[in-house]
């Protein structure tokens, strides 16, 4: 590396939320940028390099923040990265909301760190009639001020240049910020710096001319219950149609391309060179698993992109305004809402979409929650059994499936406030509602693209070797057996014939059906294909028939209740895991601990409801 | 008088914070703090407010709001 590109100092993004901190990395990095963990944590960041002429830095973009007097695991995550001696800060202040970015400043000041403070939202501010003089604060905070947009790019060359003049911000000593200590004793050094601020405030800011603002002309109708409300389900529905009806062909087209074409190219190439076992692992193993992985990226890559376009726009501090009061029933922040219903779509992505939510605590309670929203993969699995338990009607069946879904995400809510997160009360709301902006695509590109390569390499590994598993399973014949085309005769159907005594007291005990609920681990899409195959029925052309060969084994399984068995089996499949990409994400958000305590605490209640529907349905005559 | 009971329109200063330690904590670094004159701009349901500090907007909702002691300056 020559010395005109010589690495300098890593520079770490510090801001408030919605301060335009993470447009700016995204104009800083273009595509060069990855989403990492925070070292031990499963808090997000993105890092990537900044390269100008003669100059290539690390830049971590850090989770946005009003306070370094932590009091969440994201705030940790800023304040332990702000313990890197090397590094220089670069402090993103809103300057449309400059006595709370002034206050983060002066924290960040006390950690000791060389600072460069990038003034963002100067447009808006002028609208507020608010604007500042960039040269009178640098003059008073002793550091580099520059002026950014980080939408257009503008002052990024000026902020480069600025860099290697970071400096400490007269007025504010260094000291302890770790957060320890009494609450008590924080708020009153949180007074010092108050203080400071209003100082600063007062020389900078002219006294401000109460105006209306184009963000509070629109407040004034999407903030009114009775006009926000209705646009506000307009806005779930338009995110729930994009993660199902839009993504949904996509979703099938490359499902068809992997498993159709691919997989017999790869499968005859693969086949003219190596064994057959091998070209089974490749191609029933890995290709598969691949194949599942991409399926989700078209609508990951949709979801991150909607989400995005909600919370750059301004609008999901809105919808979480909107939404508080009926989320805090289930003590949840009003943005949890989000997930909770894109879940209905598809759980995959309203894992992704806990990201919108402020703390790991709610993100963390959210994401347990989400795997008992009822997905549309588990409808199919609802449509064949319905017919089972209530043939006259179905439908009513399978929308007290719905019923029972919104019922345990409500008494899940319960149980974890009760147990796992008794400290977590709810805060009161107060909420910054940021101001309307245009979202723009370039930045808003170059993080989706980030996030959908961070899901695919992160999940994707978990999604391919349990695929993998399953091939060996399938591949491997029986303890006495020499192997054959059943599954029956596979180590899979003999795990699955062991394990069906134990749902011998839901009613199904039987190894059709366990090994189709062990296929719907992999994705619940595939549980009816699975009967189809092992009971050597026509699902598409004779759906009446695998109807009838379900009917006769729950029959035989429950002592004449088959019935009850059937809306037990149901019970069952929303409850449990919904599938393995859903594992991976829930790894993902909530590191593997959480994850395998989430996968048994899901298994029990899921087994636990499915007996008790079975004893008190087979009691009804 | 509380915050929840002021009408959009109404210009007044911050008197009293009826919150708990940490949400006190927090509030102030969102510029809710004793003295801070503020704007109601919105109404919302059960006594929430939408106000104004200086350029930047804040959501509140109703219980918090009832704990907002404030004197009006209109």
């Amino acid at each position: 590396m020559s010395s005109a590109t010589t690495r300098l100092a890593a520079v770490l993004l510090v801001g408030n939320p919605n301060a335009g901190k993470s447009t700016l990395f995204s104009r800083m990095t273009g595509t060069r940028a990855r989403v990492v963990n925070a070292p031990g944590t499963t808090v997000e960041m993105q890092r990537g390099v900044w390269r100008r002429p003669g100059m290539v830095r690390d830049v971590l973009d850090l989770p946005g923040t009003y306070s370094l007097i932590a009091r969440s695991p994201d705030e940790d995550v800023v304040v332990d990265a702000l313990a890197d001696r090397d590094a220089i800060a670069v402090v993103v202040l809103d300057a449309a909301a400059l006595s709370r970015s002034l206050y983060l400043l002066a924290q960040v000041a006390r950690t000791g760190r060389p600072v460069v403070v990038a003034v963002t939202m100067l447009d808006v501010a002028r609208e507020h009639g608010t604007a500042v003089d960039l040269d009178v604060m640098a003059d008073l905070l002793g550091v580099p001020v520059v002026g950014v947009d980080p939408r257009t790019g503008a002052g990024l060359a000026e902020l480069a240049e600025a860099l290697p003049g970071a400096g400490h911000v007269r007025g504010v000593a260094a000291s302890d910020v770790s957060g320890d200590g009494e609450l008590t004793a924080r708020l009153a050094e949180a007074q010092e710096l108050f203080g400071w601020v209003e100082q600063i405030g007062a020389s900078l800011l002219p006294q401000p001319t109460p105006r209306v603002t184009r963000t509070d002309r629109v407040d004034r109708v999407l903030l009114n219950p009775w006009i926000g409300l209705p646009v506000f389900l307009l806005v779930l529905w338009a995110l729930f149609e994009l993660t199902t009806s839009v993504a949904g062909p996509v979703i099938d087209l490359v499902s068809r391309v992997v498993t159709g074409p691919v997989a017999t190219v790869a499968a005859s190439w693969l086949g003219g060179f190596t064994p057959d076992w091998v070209v089974g692992l490749l191609v029933d193993g890995v290709l598969v698993g691949l194949g599942v992985v991409a399926t989700f990226l078209p609508v990951m890559a949709i979801t991150y992109l909607a989400l995005a376009v909600i919370e750059d726009s301004g609008y999901l501090a809105r919808a979480a305004y909107l939404a508080d009061h009926a989320m805090r029933v289930v003590g949840l922040d009003g943005r949890a809402i989000l997930p909770l219903v894109l879940g209905f779509g598809c759980n995959v992505p309203a894992l992704a979409a806990t990201r919108t939510l402020p703390g790991i605590k709610h993100r963390l309670f959210t994401a347990l929650l989400v795997p008992w929203t009822s997905c549309t993969a588990r409808l199919t699995v609802y449509v064949v059994l319905a017919e089972v338990v209530l043939p006259q009607h179905a439908g009513l069946v399978v929308f007290g499936m719905y019923v029972l879904s919104v019922a345990l995400v409500l008494v899940g809510g319960a149980a974890l406030r009760l147990t796992t997160f008794r400290e977590m009360r709810a805060e009161p709301l107060v909420l910054v509602l940021p101001p309307y902006q245009r979202p723009r695509l370039r930045p808003m590109l170059a993080t989706v693209w980030a996030r959908v390569w961070a899901f695919a390499t992160g999940a994707g590994k978990v999604v391919v070797a349990a695929l993998v598993i399953v091939w060996a399973l399938l591949a491997i014949p029986a303890p006495g057996h020499q192997g054959g085309d059943s599954p029956q005769d596979s180590l899979y159907g003999w795990a699955a014939e062991s394990v069906a005594p134990v749902f011998g007291p839901a009613g199904f005990d039987d190894w059709h059906v366990v090994s189709a609920l062990a296929g719907g681990f992999v994705a619940k899409e595939v549980v009816v294909g699975q009967l189809a195959q092992s009971y050597a029925v026509d699902a598409q052309a004779e759906p009446r028939g695998l109807v009838s060969a379900i009917e006769s084994t729950l029959d035989a399984t429950s002592g004449g209740h088959p019935q009850a068995a059937g809306l037990a089996l149901m019970v069952f499949v929303l409850g449990y895991t919904p599938c393995v990409a859903t594992i991976a994400e829930q790894r993902r958000i909530l590191g593997t601990r959480w994850t395998v305590v989430a996968v048994g605490v899901q298994l029990v209640a899921a087994w636990t409801l499915a007996v008790v529907v079975f004893q008190l349905g087979r009691l009804v005559p | 008088m509380q915050l929840r009971t002021c009408p959009p329109g109404v210009e007044v200063e911050v008197v009293s914070l009826g919150l708990h330690e940490a949400a006190l904590l927090r509030a102030g670094e969102l510029g809710l703090r004793v003295g801070s004159t503020l704007r109601v701009l919105h109404r919302g349901p059960l006594g929430a407010r939408v106000i104004a500090l200086g350029g930047a907007r804040l959501a509140i909702d109703g219980g918090t709001a009832a704990g907002v002691e404030v004197r009006s300056l209109s």
